[in-house]
């Protein structure tokens, strides 16, 4: 259940720009003003009490709230490019984990933190003034999507946390974010847990593209215990050829995120190629284990967001410091399975290893 | 007669169906007629049918094998695309596949075992190579279907590609929309269809359509004969019933059954027209006579009216004048009586005064002192008793006139000196006018006598001088004239009075038209007169002038025989 102060129903509402305000009880804050409110609830005490000092019990609890010191919520602008489901998981992640993030300053507060949320893709052109108006007096923009941090990357002066946006390259010094790349020692960690007879995985790589990723998968800790067999291709013409070499050699064959591999034709060989070899796909996004990929090892959209919402609130908090990198990775590795493809191609399986199976209506 | 005979048979069957025949053969007709046409038109739909079945199938199987070829032609895997090529060629019934490069070069082409071998000749080859130089649309699935030379079916399709995606974000996740990616042209397929599957396909249609009509046909026969007996029947009991109705001898009978039941209803219904016609004529002719005899009877009975009014004002006339005629002839006996004192002493008294005379003149004059005196007195008395003569003598004419006038005498038979009659009524109607009008007369001497009743004529005449005096109100003449010509005595009364008007000449001897003022006239006069100079066979002509007087002349026959066969006539 996603707070807000929108009505049921509502939440899409053509220029959404909602602010949420954290619950008392979800957070320690709100823990902490609980202990002032014990008083309150000492009923048994106050039950010995005279009615007359049992009537001014609350009023007394207030006078004690005003010698509280005050301490400042969190705030934030949410941009979010369109309505895509990943999109909207991240979002759910990040309310979550901001509303329940301690106040900026001082020890106690009585007010929640707030998420502004603006979806990009709905706004209109008479309304993008305004809004990077109100992006420029923002104390934290995050972005969501290419798109959003394409539209915050004129910010200098505030702080911009982003996620989910693969075209991001060299942003500037006010914008951190988390990159949607794993490590592959994580993902071949995660391969080897959920395909445990798998040792010998096929990759082809473009230099241009994936040259360095090879080199640090080929750095991997876990290498050692699976063979990666790397071909390099030019041209997507080549795929077929380099496909053919590693037929009969590789258990698996690990698709990195390349265009020219993702192309309709391409993933016809790959498929074809994994078809005939018995060779399970293992792809960087769960979207091909609707094309015919076996594995997915991906990143947790959900998590993603609340690693975006920490990072936000310590940027708030603490400010842009040198102890924050400018990239993170995710932190939360996930693992999906199209079952039915690994079945047919016969490769065993670790089902305690998959954290989902793909489905046909509940594929992403 | 033999019922062999030929002639007797074609009567007897062929052609009192002759009409149910005809019409047979026009719902035959009709119905073969319709029914052929929807079979046109169903093979019509049929061939669009199959031709744009062939359409679709030769637009699918490019398309499809333009999918197929995608990849194998991309990494241009010829053994793949041989496969492809042999998968369709062998379920389909294409005579070739032909696959093409981007520049349009042929790279593979397939032609089926059974097809036709013109297909892989190098002409045909290159036509089709031709047709596919058209398809030169870059980026877009399009197909073409073209008809060469009526014996293929060439359906087209370029195959292209989609390069890589330039989003970023569709890379990891579905967005939902079409992914931008750069398309690129591997080269096209060209399947061909032979046009001898399609005629195969055309004849399997027009077969089945001759069937459809050949069983459509006993169907329609046993349409067109039931329709054909259900009209005809109908007819041919009207034609019965008519026939029944008019009753004809056997001979028209024969010669009727020589036409069909529309042309025996038309004889029928052409004589029962004339039928009509011939009634209607009759009663025409019935209504016109009956007209004529009620106008001749309308105009008989105005007549009988008239005359009975004309009869009845004579009847009142005449009894008026019976009363008068009484009453006068009354008043002349008695007046007649003391007259005669008068004319039967004069003579004694003349006889006494001539002896007195004696007696003086025997005496001398000393006999009588005053002789002178008594001559004087003896003159005075010769004078007076003249004057008495004189008056006695008219005293008894007009009583004699009184009853020549009054005298009820309805025998025509009586000879009457016309001028007398004149006289007679001049000399009673005159005294009291004869200051004012001048009487002139110009009898003729010679006049015959006329058969008549003198009463009557006297009236008539008394009419027509009351008349004329009252016509001239103030001073005026009349001229009185009688005179003798071939046709009988003609009496003129011609005054100088205002005359009569053209428009009522006509009308004056109706009973009770009058011009006079209301109480002055009775309207009678006239025509009681018309009716008695009617009675005599005689004729009363007016003529007129407005301004110039009037002129009566009244003409009365002079044969007794005439008289006598009126009156025989009028008693019938």
């Amino acid at each position: 259940m996603r707070p807000s102060l929108s009505p049921p129903g509502c939440s899409r509402s053509p220029c959404r720009q909602e602010t949420v305000i954290s619950r008392l009880h979800n957070s320690a804050q709100g823990s902490r003003i609980n202990k002032c409110c014990l008083l309150l609830h000492l009923t048994p005490l106050s039950q010995r009490v005279d009615s007359p000092v049992k009537k001014c019990l609350p009023l007394i609890a207030l006078l004690l709230l005003a010698f509280v010191p005050p301490a400042w919520a969190l705030d934030c602008v949410l941009l979010q490019s369109s309505p895509l489901k990943p999109y909207e998981e991240a979002r759910q992640g990040f309310e979550k984990a901001w509303l329940g993030q301690h106040p900026a300053s001082g020890p106690k507060s009585i007010s929640g933190n707030t998420v502004t949320q603006i979806l990009l893709s709905e706004q209109q052109a008479a309304d993008i003034f305004s809004l990077k108006k109100q992006l420029h007096g923002a104390r934290l923009v995050v972005t969501i999507g290419d798109q959003a941090l394409e539209f915050a990357k004129e910010l200098r002066e505030v702080p911009v946390v982003y996620l989910l946006a693969p075209s991001a390259a060299s942003p500037p010094r006010n914008f951190i974010g988390i990159e949607m790349r794993i490590q592959p020692s994580r993902q071949l960690a995660a391969i080897n847990k959920a395909l445990p007879k798998v040792r010998s995985i096929g990759v082809l790589y473009n230099p241009g593209q994936s040259g360095q990723w090879v080199q640090e998968a080929l750095l991997s800790p876990v290498a050692s215990v699976q063979t990666l067999l790397f071909k390099k291709f030019d041209s997507q013409t080549n795929v077929p050829g380099a496909l053919q070499e590693l037929a009969g050699k590789v258990d698996a064959y690990w698709l990195l995120p390349d265009p020219q591999l993702t192309a309709p034709q391409v993933m016809g060989s790959l498929l074809e190629f994994s078809m005939k070899n018995r060779v399970p796909i293992i792809s960087f996004s769960e979207k091909y284990l609707a094309q015919g990929a076996a594995v997915a090892v991906t990143f947790d959209t959900v998590d993603m967001g609340a690693q975006a919402a920490e990072l936000g609130a310590q940027v708030a908090r603490d400010g842009l410091g040198k102890d924050i990198p400018a990239i993170t990775p995710p932190r939360k590795v996930r693992v999906m399975a199209n079952p039915t493809v690994l079945e047919r191609l016969g490769v065993p399986f670790a089902p305690n290893a998959i954290d989902a199976n793909y489905t046909q209506e509940g594929g992403r | 007669m033999s019922p062999l005979d030929l002639h007797w048979v074609g009567k007897k069957f062929w052609l009192p169906l002759s009409y149910r025949l005809k019409l047979f053969l026009t719902f035959l007709g009709v119905l073969v007629l319709c029914g052929g046409g929807l079979i046109l038109l169903f093979g019509h739909f049929q061939r669009q049918a199959l031709q744009e079945q062939t359409y679709n199938k030769g637009r699918f199987i490019s398309s499809v094998l333009a999918r197929n070829l995608e990849g194998p032609l991309f990494f241009m895997n010829m053994e793949q695309i041989s496969a492809n090529a042999d998968a369709v060629l062998g379920a389909t019934d294409l005579v070739a596949i032909l696959i093409y490069d981007k520049d349009d070069h042929l790279i593979f082409s397939r032609f089926a075992s059974q097809g036709d071998d013109d297909a892989a000749r190098p002409e045909e080859l290159g036509r089709f190579a031709k047709i596919m130089e058209g398809q030169t649309h870059t980026g877009e699935e399009t197909s073409r279907t073209q008809w060469r030379q009526k014996r293929y079916f060439v359906f087209c399709r370029r195959i292209i590609t989609a390069g890589q995606s330039n989003d970023q974000t569709s890379l990891y996740f579905d967005t939902g929309k079409e992914e931008q990616r750069s398309v690129t042209e591997l080269g096209g397929v060209q399947i061909i269809f032979g046009h001898a599957q399609y005629q195969r396909g055309m004849g399997k249609i027009f077969r089945h359509a001759v069937l459809i009509f050949l069983s459509f046909l006993p169907i329609s026969l046993f349409l067109a004969l039931m329709l054909a007996r259900d009209v005809v029947r109908p007819l041919h009991a009207l034609v019965e019933t008519l026939r029944t109705r008019l009753g004809k001898s056997e001979e028209e009978k024969e010669k009727e059954e020589e036409t069909d039941e529309l042309g025996q209803l038309d004889r029928r219904l052409q004589q029962l027209v004339g039928q009509l016609d011939h009634s209607f004529s009759t009663i025409a002719q019935m209504n016109e006579g009956l007209e004529k005899k009620v106008a001749d009877r309308t105009t008989e009975l105005t007549r009988t009216m008239w005359e009975l009014k004309e009869a009845q004002a004579q009847l009142v006339q005449s009894e008026k004048m019976v009363a008068v005629g009484q009453l006068v002839a009354g008043v002349a006996h008695e007046v007649n009586n003391t007259t005669n004192f008068v004319t039967g002493a004069l003579p004694p008294l003349e006889k006494r005064l001539d002896e007195l005379r004696l007696i003086l003149e025997g005496h001398g004059e000393q006999s009588c002192p005053d002789s002178v005196r008594v001559a004087e007195l003896m003159q005075s008395i010769d004078l007076l008793l003249g004057n008495v003569r004189e008056g006695a003598r008219r005293t008894s004419k007009i009583v004699t006139d009184l009853k020549n006038f009054s005298r009820p005498d309805d025998d025509l038979s009586h000879q009457l000196d016309i001028n007398q009659c004149l006289e007679s009524t001049l000399a009673l109607a005159l005294p009291e006018y004869r200051h004012r009008i001048e009487v002139t007369r110009e009898l003729a001497t010679d006049l015959p006598k006329v058969s008549g009743s003198q009463g009557q004529i006297c009236q008539v005449f008394m009419n027509l001088i009351i008349n004329a005096i009252h016509a001239q109100p103030n001073k005026g003449s009349l001229l009185i004239r009688t005179f003798n010509s071939g046709d009988g005595v003609h009496v003129v009364f011609k005054d100088e009075g205002p005359g009569i008007p053209k428009k009522i000449q006509d009308r004056i001897f109706e009973p009770f038209f009058t011009t006079k003022e209301v109480g002055k006239g009775t309207g009678l006069g006239l025509s009681v007169s018309f009716g008695i100079i009617n009675k005599h066979r005689g004729r009363i002509v007016v003529r007129s002038e407005p301004g110039q007087g009037a002129e009566f002349e009244v003409i009365l026959p002079t044969e007794q025989e005439a008289i006598a066969s009126h009156h025989k006539e009028s008693g019938r």
